[in-house]
């Protein structure tokens, strides 16, 4: 047993998990010190509102911190964790009021307050038109292509964590991105 | 800044256009990063604190939901077609030894009457028996005639009432059902313990 030792740091993750695992609640601390913001990114580009990304993150690790009986240590707990936190993300985005795009526009807005209005306006159309268009890709594209670039993971972890062969999973990055081309090429054309 | 730029190698293929939708996704990603805010980890620490312990193993993936149960599923879906394979093997070779006699000659016949004979005459009281011997056998073995049990059944029916509170107390000696429940009992309060605390 490892929890009176990883207090000294330089502990990998599947040490902290297995101090979680036999209840020491300080190990699942320090991996929520690791990977929180790496979490809330994640929930950030998938939510593009600020406050839905921290409620979601926070909900994330309830549920990991739930379910961590279950993690078999197949991929690094970064990868768990993304996953876990895009599912709820996309549990959230689908919960979500109609209108609340006009909430992120002045949110971006408070961002910065010196910008353009009329560019602000636009750049968060933009940016609300893919995170659209990522969303409303079927499985399991959408979650092979917000695991490779919202959650920043490698395609070798996100076959780890899926469970899914690598070159599945290059498949499926490969539908998704064709999927998403007319909505981009779109937007670059405007630019 | 992301962890893993994309590379064109990541499709197996050559295309500039998909290339440049991963580019864009890259760019959205870049564009979309922001600093949590600074009390973001003492929330989830509070939220932490709130929750009662993990739940663990078998328990733990029960909670989890159908996607934890795969490797069990399939443990158990195995077993079941063993267990129904076993079934149908046993079942139809008692199809087999029932049809073989009666397609045969004559003396075939002879076997199948005789057993029937025999569940005729002894389980015919025994059906109606059963429930009292399971009490009678308590006061069977001091008497000792259960060799007669058939012919002593009606009258038994009749003592049940009244040895109702005699196979209490053998129950206790004897069988061990009470005192298997008493153990069964005694555990299952330490787990409540246990998940109460």
């Amino acid at each position: 047993m490892l929890p009176a030792t990883w207090h000294d740091g330089g502990v990998d993750d599947h040490a902290l998990v297995d101090a979680a695992r036999g209840g020491d609640r300080d190990a699942f601390g320090r991996i929520v010190e690791r990977e929180s913001a790496a979490v809330y990114r994640t929930c950030l580009r998938i939510l593009g509102r600020s406050h839905d990304a921290e409620d979601v993150t926070q909900e994330s690790f309830v549920a990991a911190y739930r379910a961590i009986g279950t993690y078999r240590g197949e991929g690094s707990v970064r990868a768990w964790l993304l996953r876990i936190a895009q599912r709820q993300a996309y549990r959230r985005l689908d919960q979500r009021r109609p209108t609340a795009e006009l909430d992120a526009v002045g949110e971006a807005r408070l961002a910065d307050p010196t910008g353009d209005p009329t560019s602000i306006v636009a750049v968060n159309e933009e940016r609300g038109e893919i995170r659209r268009a990522v969303a409303a890709l079927p499985e399991p594209y959408r979650e092979v292509v917000s695991l490779r670039f919202f959650g920043e993971l490698s395609l070798f972890e996100v076959a780890e964590v899926t469970g899914r062969p690598l070159g599945t999973v290059k498949t499926h990055l490969r539908r998704g991105l064709e999927r998403l081309r007319p909505i981009v090429a779109g937007n670059e054309a405007d630019r | 800044m992301t962890h893993h730029p994309y590379g064109p190698d990541e499709l197996d293929r050559a295309d500039p256009e998909l290339d440049g939708v991963a580019h864009a996704l890259e760019r959205y990603a870049t564009d979309a990063e922001g600093p949590p805010p600074s009390d973001l980890n003492s929330r989830i620490q509070a939220a932490i604190g709130r929750e009662p312990d993990p739940a663990f193993g078998w328990w733990a993936a029960l909670l989890a939901g159908p996607r934890a149960w795969r490797p069990a599923g399939r443990l158990v879906a195995m077993a079941a077609v063993v267990a129904v394979a076993a079934v149908g093997a046993v079942a139809l070779a008692g199809i087999v030894q029932s049809v073989r006699p009666s397609v045969g000659t004559s003396s075939p016949p002879s076997p199948l009457i005789s057993p029937s004979e025999t569940p005729i005459a002894s389980p015919s009281p025994t059906p109606t028996v059963s429930p009292s011997p399971t009490v009678t056998p308590t006061l069977g073995p001091t008497v000792a005639p259960t060799p007669d049990a058939a012919t002593a059944v009606p009258t038994p029916s009749d003592d049940d009432d009244d040895e109702t509170p005699e196979p209490s107390e053998s129950d206790n000696s004897g069988p061990g059902g009470g005192g298997g429940d008493d153990d069964s009992s005694g555990p299952g309060g330490g787990g409540d313990d246990g998940s109460g605390g």
